[in-house]
């Protein structure tokens, strides 16, 4: 039985997108080489932490990619409820950190429950369109429900607070539920009485958070306070030119001007050393796995496999753009990681897991999971 | 597969389409954003790189040497050890500190403000603990050192007065400019904190003394850690100066006013070269160095003696009977008396309802006799005769009555006319106040170092002017615009005044130099102090000033000084003898 399944599992290995998992290790080694910038020439200590994650996550994803997806399929609201109690359990005891409750200890491992929101959310979206029919997701309820699912994890993750984490959930939740087919006029709505919402969504923001919100208006104007993370970014990427200044030649990265150059503003680090080329390759790198996300939730059969493929997609999409964004100067700080390329395990190992799905809608792209045909035949 | 489904599938793929192509909006938009940063603001970012990453740090100038004029060093700048604390080589700074106050005297309050520094700044910067250690001290830490990490000493020039005391008022003292856009406006990389001359020749030759500051440019990360040195300019030392002074003299001279309110101006009475200028009480200008501390500040700001007030050149003082021999220079020349014209005093004389008093019955007395004696009735008879104006007008000849321009804070002093009466005092000028411009009481006032400048032109006949340079100490060919003949006669006046048998200075003979001088006397209060009083019942701060002035050698004068002793009781008991044996060792270290 065992055997059958890893025999089972291997077979499915010669399944798996080969573009997407190239793409994967190309911009992971991206990553490595700047981490091994940033440390000034050294793999102490960002690549030797780094790369175990690395290796971890891979497994990881591997794993997840070759793992019937009627497994995932079954487990898809276990899953959002494990997230929702790790969520609980950070509101409740979760360690502080950075000044905000994200962490939960496990001692050899800080889980940040709110990365494993993003995933789990998906599965739990995708699981509840894939057997509703295009009639069925209009009933009150069914609209309902998949708002509720979330905003509770929104409304948990916006309490701790994590702003851009937030976000990324209701955005992806959105666009799952765009995607499902529900009527463009419910979107409207939505967008309606989002805007409607965005003054007394102000006055629950921290004060922090609304001071980089105005900072990113006008950075100049307090360049040394909280307008100093975009002001260097600026800097050190409008300095630098088509070529760059060189592996490790960059001044305001390697001169420690910039702060965070290893973890969120690792892009400017990579512009500022390698140039315009350097960040077009990346950039493109990222465009092209975005794109085998899309062709990959195109072709697959069934709801569940769209909805999942096309979910990790936006999510790597939003921490990509929002990223970049951020760096640019085109959004205000909101501390979301470059995936792959950022140090720190959490962001490496969502990622990956989040790819794992990715390629689990590939391999299983042929399977059909209409309503009830998962393995237990369990139904919400 | 059922129809519904596949429609539903077709709806899906149409909307992940729909989303597909969004999501590619914003990736041409970074290449366009990262074009706009880098070619369009690039220039502009390029530069505030640069400013990011270079930090000019000023190196400041060393301070020109002060030497006497036989080369001896004065003030020059000397390396100071300074005890500092390095945060990032201090594990537990609490810990070490605690420690470090069982070596050295260390306050509470001083322990808790390091601290606090170690906290906010930069690791790497070196944070004062005592600015001023003493060398046991320094003993003591360096035993303990390697219990003590992170504690270390830097050595810093500090401006150091070898004679202390002895110069204070003449060379001043340099610390930190108050306004120093002003000061240092013109020179490039002037750091605030940079030392200027704050007082005397400190202040008056700053632009020579201070220097040319370098500087480096450093590259340096973003907490202003220096990693790499990109330029370099060393910095300028200020130029030395060669003064007129002796320091020899000067000590002497100080020496001499031990205990006395007072000054003393010696000069080379052929060069107006300042040998020596001493007022007491004086200050120690190291204390200056490092900033002064509000205690010893405040002492010497409210001593009733004034320590800080160079009495030299800022104390205006009547000249009392030195003034005399301005009046039978300016007599003779006008041809209102002549040398053997003799004159009663019978110890007063009477204007109106007024009596004036002489200090003495003198009997007859002629020029020569009037100087030697200082008869009072002889001067107002001069002064009935010349006038205000007249009197005036000679008086600024001698110099006085106006500044000598040397540089160094000085007072004008005051010659007084009608015309100034009548306008500064709005009344009118009065027969009685002629006859005490005689005698040099009344508004008549003069500097220490006027009555200097005074004393080497009656001794020269040349239009000298007080220096404080060697390299300006050349000879000043232009005469005295006065009748050199009479002058003689002045002299002679003068050399009777110490050897002559009706001398007021007699005590003023040294042995194998032969001086000449003249003595004065200043009532401080209006009542008269009797002649045969006793000066030691008369409460101190209301005896007279004495005053004198006076020159040798008598046949070839070389050096010229005036004294001033306040309080001293009389001008013959108490500045004669200072301005004798100065003028002695003078003599005796010049030649």
């Amino acid at each position: 039985m065992l055997l059958n399944s890893v025999n089972n599992m291997l077979k499915k290995s010669a399944r798996l997108h080969w573009g997407v998992v190239v793409l994967i290790l190309f911009i992971c080694t991206c990553g490595f080489v700047l981490l091994y910038g940033a440390a000034g020439g050294s793999f102490h200590p960002f690549v030797v932490k780094q790369m175990p994650r690395f290796v971890i996550g891979f497994f990881m994803m591997w794993f997840i990619a070759v793992v019937d997806i009627r497994h995932w399929y079954d487990y898809a609201y276990l899953f959002y409820f494990i997230a929702l109690g790790l969520l609980l359990a950070v509101y409740f005891k979760g360690s502080v950190g950075m000044g905000a409750q994200r962490w939960i200890d496990l001692k050899f491992f800080a889980l940040q429950p709110s990365e494993l929101a993003k995933v789990f959310l998906v599965l739990t979206l995708a699981r509840f369109y894939n057997p509703r029919s295009i009639v069925a997701i209009h009933s009150l309820k069914n609209i309902l429900m998949p708002m509720l699912l979330i905003g509770a994890l929104f409304g948990l993750v916006v309490i701790q607070p994590d702003l851009g984490t937030s976000l990324v959930l209701a955005f992806v939740g959105v666009v799952i539920m765009f995607t499902s087919g529900l009527s463009k006029k419910f979107f409207m709505w939505l967008g309606g009485i989002a805007l409607l919402c965005l003054p007394i969504a102000w006055s629950f923001l921290h004060s922090y958070q609304k001071k980089r919100l105005l900072v990113f208006l006008n950075p100049e104007e307090d360049p040394l306070g909280a307008g100093y993370h975009i002001m260097q970014s600026k800097i050190a990427i409008g300095s630098s030119d088509f070529w760059g200044k060189g592996f490790m030649q960059g001044t305001q990265s390697h001169l420690e001007f910039l702060p965070e150059k290893h973890t969120d503003f690792i892009f400017t680090l990579l512009t500022e050393d390698f140039g315009m080329v350097g960040a077009g390759a990346l950039l493109l790198a990222y465009a092209l796995l975005i794109m085998f996300g899309i062709r990959i939730s195109m072709n697959a059969q069934s709801i569940f496999a769209k909805h999942v493929a096309l979910g990790v997609t936006c999510l790597l999409f939003l921490h990509v753009v929002i990223n970049i964004s951020m760096v640019m100067g085109l959004m205000p700080v909101v501390g979301i990681p470059l995936p792959f390329v950022s140090y720190g395990g959490t962001s490496m190992m969502t990622m990956l897991i989040a790819m794992g799905f990715l390629l689990n809608a590939h391999v299983h792209r042929d399977a059909s999971l209409t309503s009830g045909q998962g393995l237990s035949g369990s139904r919400f | 597969m059922s129809l519904a489904s596949a429609n539903r599938s077709k709806i899906v793929s149409r909307r992940t389409i729909l989303v597909g192509a969004l999501m590619a909006i914003p990736f041409p938009a970074f290449v366009a954003r990262m074009y706009y940063l880098q070619e369009v603001l690039g220039p502009r970012y390029k530069k505030m790189a640069e400013q990011n990453r270079i930090q000019i740090r000023p190196i400041r100038p060393e301070r020109g040497v002060l030497f006497d004029r036989d080369s001896q060093v004065l003030a020059r700048d000397k390396p100071s050890p300074r005890l500092v604390i390095i945060p990032e080589q201090c594990p537990n700074p609490k810990e070490v500190l605690s420690k470090l106050s069982t070596l050295i005297p260390l306050s509470k309050r001083n322990t808790k403000s390091i601290l606090e520094k170690v906290k906010y700044r930069a690791p790497f910067t070196p944070i004062t603990i005592t600015k001023s250690i003493s060398f046991n001290d320094v003993a003591k830490v360096q035993l303990n050192q390697p219990d003590l990490p992170g504690i270390d000493f830097v050595d810093i020039p500090l401006r150091h007065y070898k004679s202390g005391e002895s110069t204070g008022h003449l060379l001043g003292y340099v610390g930190r400019t108050d306004d120093y856009k002003k000061d240092k406006a013109g020179i490039k990389g002037w750091a605030p904190d940079f030392p200027v001359g704050r007082q005397g020749l400190e202040k008056l030759y700053e632009d020579e003394l201070g220097g040319r500051p370098g500087f480096v440019h450093h590259e340096t990360n973003a907490v202003g850690r220096p990693v790499r040195v990109l330029e370099r300019q060393e910095a300028k030392k200020g130029d030395d100066l060669i003064l007129t002074l002796d320091l020899e003299l000067q000590k002497f001279s100080k020496e001499q006013m031990k205990g006395k309110v007072g000054a003393v101006v010696l000069l080379n009475a052929k060069t107006g070269g300042i040998l020596s200028s001493v007022s007491t009480p004086s200050f120690d200008p190291n204390n200056f160095a490092e900033g002064i501390d509000p205690k010893t500040w405040n002492a010497l700001l409210n001593h009733e003696d004034k320590p800080l007030l160079n009495r030299a050149f800022q104390g205006a003082y009547s000249p009392g009977s030195t003034f005399k021999l301005v009046v039978a220079q300016a007599a003779l020349e006008e041809g209102l008396v002549t040398m053997d014209e003799e004159m009663v005093c019978r110890g007063h004389i009477q204007l109106g309802d007024r009596r004036f008093h002489c200090w003495k019955k003198h009997g007859r007395v002629n020029l020569l006799d009037s100087i030697a004696g200082s008869c009072d009735i002889y001067y107002y008879e001069l002064a009935e005769r010349l006038g205000a104006r007249k009197i005036a007008a000679y008086a600024k000849k001698f110099g006085l009555g106006q500044r000598s321009e040397i540089g160094i804070p000085e007072k004008s002093g005051l010659v007084p006319t009608p015309e100034w009466k009548l306008k500064h005092k709005n009344e009118r000028w009065t027969t009685g106040e002629d006859l005490i411009y005689g005698i040099g009481q009344g508004f008549l006032l003069m500097t220490p170092l006027q009555m200097a400048v005074m004393c080497a032109r009656i001794a020269t006949g040349y239009d000298i002017k007080p220096k404080l340079l060697k390299k300006y100490e050349d000879y000043e060919t232009q005469s005295t615009p006065v009748h050199e003949g009479y002058l003689t006669l002045i002299r002679q006046g003068m050399y009777e005044v110490i050897n002559g048998r009706k001398g007021t200075a007699k005590n003023a003979r040294r042995r194998g130099v032969s001086l000449a001088g003249k003595t004065g006397t200043v009532q401080v209060i209006s009542k008269r102090i009797e002649d045969d009083v006793d000066m030691n019942t008369v409460p101190l701060k209301e005896r007279p000033h004495g005053m004198f002035i006076g020159y040798a050698p008598f046949d070839d004068p070389k050096y010229a000084v005036a004294v001033v002793v306040e309080n001293g009781g009389s001008g013959s008991g108490a500045a004669a003898p200072v301005a004798a044996d100065v003028l002695a060792k003078a003599v005796e270290v010049l030649g």
